[in-house]
């Protein structure tokens, strides 16, 4: 795990570094508050031990920015003080930190505290991920989805790449379930985020949009592409054979694909691909269907779909 | 004026960091040691030009790095000049300012002692 270290005093940088030398950590170091605020933003570390006296900027107004910065909100502080006062230490627990440590350092106290806050923190991001994660098929769930489409989206705007959507839906799922009971339905349903997983690239963010529906997020293809994939993953479907109750279960799934080229915002994506999807299931299902102009014309609401 | 703030510091020819046989620590030494030589000149400076504020700032830094490199007895020194700058007590804190820059003297020497003990 990453640790930052910021202090305007090189003689504690050095000292705290030589402390945690046998932590088995990677231990990055900032002089002052200013280069402290930078290197949080660029490493995203797991914990960051932050001097309160600073002359060009103090501990408390860098906790301020990074506890109000969502993307770096949630990384524990401990604060270093040479002070006495109580004062100061209520105040730094106050504005978020997750604990404090007397300068100067006593030999093991500063370790100690280290591994008690990441073996904290390594908690939150577990359970953190499984807050992400759709129970069932172990895919991202769609708030983690939206949250990485939004992000994607930035991103790919600010480097003028393009971006593709997919959208699959089981076709008749509601069959399956009716025939061979919900236990066989969530099967399928495993299958099928293990064809997206084995299919997609390590970018691709394959998740579970909801029911029997399916997305990813390819970040630098165009629709093209992710038509290539789609078609892939409309194959490996149609080879499925499920064994239930002395049968085989088969099914198939229709796609939607739409990119970002031309689109200014990414509502018009997913329903570009969500109207493309549409027409995959009115053309006959296990189909891929681009998102072309012409379907505009043609999109009636969802329900419909099956 | 209390007992603390007078010359109870016991100040040894030679000051050896209690740190000095864990290796990570002893390798790193001479950075907060040779520090000090102009961290002390500018405090006589602060103090020279009545800058109680500088004066106390350093002091804190001292105060905050000594212990954590074995030198507990500086950080002491430095606790107390830091509370004399603090209060102006200038007379006070002259006679702390040269506490303090003694025991660094020998924490210097202690480093650089032919046979370390
Ligand atoms: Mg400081």
């Amino acid at each position: 795990m990453k640790v930052l270290i910021v202090d305007d005093s090189p003689v504690t940088l050095a000292l705290a570094q030589a402390r945690l030398r046998d932590e088995n950590l990677d231990v990055l170091c900032a002089q002052g508050g200013v280069e402290g605020l930078e290197k949080t933003r660029k490493e995203h570390p797991d914990l960051i031990l932050l001097d309160l006296k600073m002359p060009d900027l103090s501990g408390y107004e860098v906790c301020e920015r990074i506890k109000s910065d969502p993307e770096l909100g949630s990384i524990p502080i401990i604060f270093l003080t040479a002070s006495d006062s109580v004062e100061d230490k209520v105040k730094g627990l106050d504005m978020g930190a997750v604990d404090y440590v007397a300068k100067p350092f006593d030999p093991v106290e500063l370790s100690a505290r280290v591994r008690a806050a990441l073996r904290v923190k390594r908690l939150q991001d577990l359970l953190n991920l499984r807050a992400q994660l759709d129970p069932l098929t172990e895919l991202w769930n769609r708030q983690a989805m939206e949250t990485r489409l939004r992000q994607e989206w930035a991103r790919t705007s600010r480097h003028e790449e393009v971006l593709a959507f997919l959208m699959m839906d089981v076709d008749h799922f509601k069959k399956v379930n009716d025939t061979y009971g919900h236990p066989a339905g969530d099967r399928v349903l495993c299958a099928m985020a293990h064809v997206l997983t084995v299919q997609c690239r390590e970018s691709d963010l394959a998740c579970r949009y909801g029911g029997e529906e399916f997305a990813v997020i390819l970040p630098g293809a165009d629709s093209h592409e992710a038509a290539h994939l789609a078609e892939r993953c409309r194959e490996d479907v149609e080879q499925l054979a499920l064994p239930a109750q002395d049968r085989v279960i088969r099914v198939t799934a229709s796609f939607g694909v739409a990119d970002s080229k031309d689109l200014v915002s990414r509502d018009d994506l997913l329903h570009h691909a969500d109207a493309a999807l549409y027409r995959a299931k009115r053309e006959g299902r296990n189909r891929v269907i681009v998102w072309e102009p012409y379907i505009a014309d043609t999109t009636v609401p969802r329900e419909v779909t099956s | 004026m209390t007992d603390t703030n007078n010359t109870d510091i016991e100040i040894p020819d030679v000051l050896f960091s209690e740190y000095e046989s864990i290796p990570t620590i002893a390798g790193i030494l001479h950075v907060f040691l040779d520090s000090l030589p102009d961290m002390v000149e500018t405090m006589h400076a602060a103090m020279d030009g009545g800058d109680s504020e500088t004066l106390a700032s350093l002091a804190h830094q001292i105060k905050g790095a000594g212990g954590g490199y074995g030198y507990p007895s500086i950080t002491e020194a430095a606790l107390k000049l830091e509370h004399s700058a603090k209060e102006s007590d200038w007379e006070l804190a002259r006679l702390h300012l040269v506490q303090l820059e003694l025991l660094c003297v020998s924490a210097y020497r202690g480093k650089h002692a032919p046979a370390g003990g």
